[in-house]
């Protein structure tokens, strides 16, 4: 059967999705962590993630200017990234302090959060490296074993 | 008062001082290049040096944990790296017969950060922070058992598709995502030297929290730049409205893939 490549990205994008879904359902019997502690975790990742992309990319749009001369492109993007990113905070924020996790101000959860993203984003990343070194290791040998 | 200052100076401005080499890393000129990996050195150090310099911030204990990792980080890449630059490819930099070598430091690394979590001896690099499990460990294993996991099956998939013959490379990165996702469910039901299953699960519940939270932080910002940049693009004119090319330019293209192609004169 073959597949399309929109299938395949659809099922890339499942087996992602599925297994850290799996280990969810299978850890909230067991574990001790509330909804409302997942949640917290769950919109600090996404706060902190869009916040440093977004830096990421507003610097790549000017360059991204220059290649297109188009000078205002990169105001441009930060003004949407802006507008959504206010629009998001404030639909979090505004369901209490529950944003706070185990700290006593928002200065101190904003640090926490950065500290824990270098972590989580090194755990990420080491996994990346990885999958994609297997990959050549395992490609590379089936040609020399084929000698 | 002065603990916010010291943990200021000795662990958030050189993380911020880091952060800057790298997106220094980025710009076209060699020298603010350089500048930025000179950067990058200084940060990384003084942020690595963090847990000695100013234990009493909380944040330390994540430098503590990069430092206890990094011996067993450092087997599994040198081992994969000597294992791919030693096989038959064009850019070969290992003698062949290093590759058995170069496997074994890759399995060494692995079962180094497993038995850091499974056993607390002294040769061993400590997970221990203030007395108590370090925090960003029970952040750290879950994220990386799950994450590897994840990208292990989707690599198989993807290498058995994109490629003829690759039964073997992608039934090989299947087993390792197995074995990974088997350490993460023999966590959730075996006590370890460092954590109960409770807080195995209750971590690995937040680690899943996390990674959801990251794809979806990524996504919405890949969709509000790719708004802003189709906005650009949309207006700009369609290939089939460029002129044909001038026979100058049809003469500089063709010495580029002369050049490029080499070949005899006549050819």
């Amino acid at each position: 059967m073959s597949e399309t490549p929109k299938q395949r990205v659809i099922l890339i994008a499942g087996i992602v999705l599925i297994l850290p879904s799996l280990v969810l359902a299978i850890t909230s019997n067991t574990s001790e962590a509330d909804l409302s502690r997942g949640f917290a975790r769950f919109a600090n990742a996404f706060l902190t993630t869009y916040i440093l992309t977004s830096i990421f990319f507003i610097v790549n749009m000017f360059r991204y200017s220059k290649s297109r001369n188009e000078p205002k492109a990169p105001w441009i993007g930060m003004s949407y990234a802006v507008i959504l990113g206010i629009i998001v905070s404030v639909l979090l924020t505004s369901q209490g302090g529950f944003l706070l996790e185990d700290n006593s101000g928002s200065r101190a959860q904003i640090l926490t959060n950065v500290v824990h993203f270098i972590v989580t984003a090194s755990a990420v990343l080491a996994a990346v490296a990885i999958m994609i070194f297997v990959a050549f290791v395992n490609i590379t040998s089936r040609n020399q074993n084929k000698d | 008062m002065q603990d916010e200052i010291r943990a200021a100076l000795l662990l958030w401005i050189p993380l911020a001082v880091a952060s800057l080499g790298i997106a220094m890393q980025f710009r076209r000129q060699h020298s603010l290049q350089n500048l930025g990996k000179g950067f990058l050195i200084l940060g990384g150090i003084l942020y690595l040096a963090s847990f000695l310099t100013v234990p009493e911030s909380p944040s330390a204990a994540s430098s503590a944990l990069i430092i206890a990792i990094i011996p067993a980080l450092l087997l599994i890449f040198v081992g994969l790296y000597i294992a791919t630059f030693s096989g038959d490819i064009p850019v070969r930099r290992f003698n062949p017969k290093l590759r058995p070598l170069g496997l074994l430091l890759f399995i060494s690394g692995l079962a180094l950060l497993e038995t850091m979590n499974w056993h607390d001896e002294k040769w061993l690099p400590s997970l221990l922070w203030e007395g108590e499990t370090n925090k960003y460990w029970l952040i750290f294993r879950p994220t990386f058992l799950l994450a590897m996991s994840s990208i292990l099956f989707c690599g198989s998939y993807v290498v058995k598709h994109m490629g003829e013959n690759r039964n073997d490379a992608s039934r090989n990165m299947f087993i390792l995502g197995v074995f990974s996702f088997g350490f993460l469910l023999l966590g959730l039901y075996t006590d370890n030297a460092y954590t109960t299953t409770n807080q195995f699960s209750t971590s690995v519940w937040l680690a899943t929290s996390d990674l959801f939270g990251i794809l979806a932080g990524l996504g919405l910002s890949i969709i509000v730049f790719t708004l802003a940049i189709w906005q650009y693009e949309r207006k700009r004119p369609g290939l089939g409205n460029l002129s044909p090319p001038s026979s100058e330019q049809l003469g500089l293209a063709a010495e580029i893939i002369r050049k490029n192609l080499g070949g005899e004169e006549n050819e």
